[in-house]
């Protein structure tokens, strides 16, 4: 999976930086040059910079642990292999984008410890659980599909290391959303128990992949420093716009029903109605569908959505194990690990 | 998944361990064939020179087809760029390697090796072998003794079958079960959005 990382990232575009070199820099952007590492930038964009590849880094390694969980249960030896790839290249990912980062002007330490502790974010879509393996199927084809549309995007940024990045990073989610596919389709051309199944992961999926574009933009959006200085180059409703007239169709060819639901606090559907706004616009040529509910969205980002607690005591449990084995490393001298 | 991480305590507040250093940075390179340049690959942080050699046969040695791999201490960079500000100070001979940076953004490859007291004067001897600047963008020297690398015979690459991890390990048979589904005119528009890999 992998985090839009154009949520939540607000710039700071009031500080005093000197008329010419920002006059320069912004020359240097509107004529589609990269901005690398050592070159002069306004305090706001490093800043904004930091906070969009450090909360894409984390999206990356918590977007990993739902997953994870899936491994010892993949129905083949094939999905097994698959899916332990997948959850290798997100974590690399995470990697690659912790080191973007850590150019910017922040340790990597630092960067795990604010997630644990909360101080920072990774995308909302994490919070929410994956009850059955048709929810992998559903991540890997709705999640990493809208990634893909993202990421796209992003590659056409004006940070050279971020950039380079995204490109790359790109070619591996090629991968992730092609198998889910394959296992979308697998899933809707079998059994029925097993369209079922692949049905309720779609209702529980279908929301936060809507969400995962970021909420609607403000009116100014396109004057703002974040597109103003192509951190971002596309707006969070166009992009939530092209993922539906891709994805509307497609779920509806397969058979699957759009729903608008109600979720428990563990994330569960208890009860869904067709979304009727579902159709194409003739005049316009795009999807109409319900937009998801944004109330939920701020909650689940402030911390109260049904996985969230759980997703960081984890990585938290990861990080003070794994304390010896660093130590180990770095000193050369292992002790045997604390008595479980 | 193991009972432990499935029953997590759902602990919160500070953490117990205290913060830690930062492990080193390392720029690798990879050779795609026998006796051709090294090219940029990436960076990753690790421990010591095994622990970025182990690690970048994960991450960067499988992306393509690959016989070798340097992994380089980012602090045993100089070169013509800020980033990489060169010593002068004058030491015993070394040999050093060059990496050259044809554009401004693109990655570093490796180029001769050049002998010298100093890396400021390593890169004034590379300068002398390049002397057109505007075929490359940057230099790079780096002492030749400090470049960790796989050895000659070393499998890097894993030749099993690992279409199970490429986009197009999957493109025939999902096109075979869309075709339940879609025709083929609607298939080839819904495809047209598919992200083709390539490196
Ligand atoms: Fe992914
Ligand atoms: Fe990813």
């Amino acid at each position: 999976m992998s985090g839009s990382a154009n949520v939540g990232v607000h710039v700071d575009h009031e500080s005093k930086e000197d008329p010419a070199l920002l006059a320069e820099f912004q020359r240097k952007i509107d004529a589609g040059e990269l901005i690398e590492v050592d070159d002069w930038m306004p305090a706001a964009y490093r800043k904004g910079m930091l906070m969009m590849a450090e909360h894409h880094a984390n999206s990356e390694i918590v977007g990993a642990l739902p997953e994870g969980e899936w491994i010892t249960r993949a129905p083949s030896l094939r999905r097994k292999l698959a899916l332990t790839a997948k959850v290798q290249d997100e974590v690399g990912h995470g990697q690659m984008l912790y080191r973007v980062s850590q150019d910017l002007g922040k340790s990597r330490d630092a960067m795990l410890r604010d997630l644990i502790t909360g101080k920072t974010k990774y995308h909302n879509c994490f919070n929410y659980p994956a009850p059955q393996w048709a929810d992998i199927a559903m991540i890997q084809w709705l999640i990493d599909g809208a990634a893909i549309m993202n990421q796209k995007t992003l590659a056409d940024g004006a940070y050279g290391p971020y950039v380079r990045t995204m490109r790359r990073i790109n070619m591996e989610e090629a991968f992730h959303f092609k198998s889910g596919e394959d296992m979308v389709l697998t899933l809707m051309s079998g059994t029925k128990r097993q369209r079922d199944m692949a049905q309720e992961a779609f209702d529980r999926w279908w929301g936060p992949s809507l969400m995962f574009f970021g909420p609607p933009d403000k009116p100014n959006a396109r004057q703002l420093p974040p597109m103003r200085w192509r951190m971002k180059t596309v707006t969070n409703d166009d992009l939530r716009q092209r993922f539906v007239d891709r994805f509307i169709p497609a779920a509806l060819d397969l058979g699957l029903k759009i729903h608008v639901v109600t979720k428990d606090e563990h994330g569960f559907v208890t009860s869904k109605k067709p979304d009727d706004k579902i159709a194409l616009n003739k005049d316009t040529g795009h999807w109409e569908f319900t937009s998801p509910d944004w109330d939920e969205f701020f909650r689940v980002i402030r911390g109260n959505g049904p996985c969230n607690a759980k997703r960081l005591a984890l990585r938290r449990l990861s990080y003070e194990q794994g304390r010896w084995v660093r130590q180990a490393i770095l000193n050369g001298s292992g002790s045997l690990p604390p008595a479980a | 998944m193991s009972k432990l991480r499935e029953k997590v305590d759902l602990v919160t507040g500070d953490l117990e361990s205290p913060p830690e250093e930062d492990l080193k940075g390392y720029v690798i390179f990879t050779q795609l064939k026998m006796g051709q340049p090294h090219l940029y690959a990436g960076y990753l942080d690790a421990a010591d020179d095994d622990m970025a050699l182990i690690f970048a046969r994960e991450h960067y040695g499988q992306d393509q087809e690959c016989v070798g791999i340097w992994a380089v201490p980012v602090e045993a960079v100089s070169g013509t760029d800020a980033a990489h500000p060169a010593s002068h100070d004058i030491g015993g001979v070394e040999m050093y390697q060059v990496f050259i940076q044809a554009r401004r953004g693109a990655g570093h490859v490796s180029a001769e090796t050049v002998q010298a007291r100093s890396p400021a004067e390593a890169i004034e001897d590379a300068q002398r072998i390049h002397t057109d600047p505007s075929k490359y963008y940057s230099l790079w020297v780096v002492p030749q003794h400090l470049i960790a690398s796989t050895g000659p015979g070393d499998v890097i690459w894993r030749y099993s079958d690992q279409s199970y991890r490429l986009a197009r390990g999957y493109s025939k048979e999902v096109r075979e079960k869309w075709t339940k589904f879609r025709d083929e005119g609607s298939l080839n528009e819904y495809e047209k959005d598919d992200l083709k890999e390539a490196f």
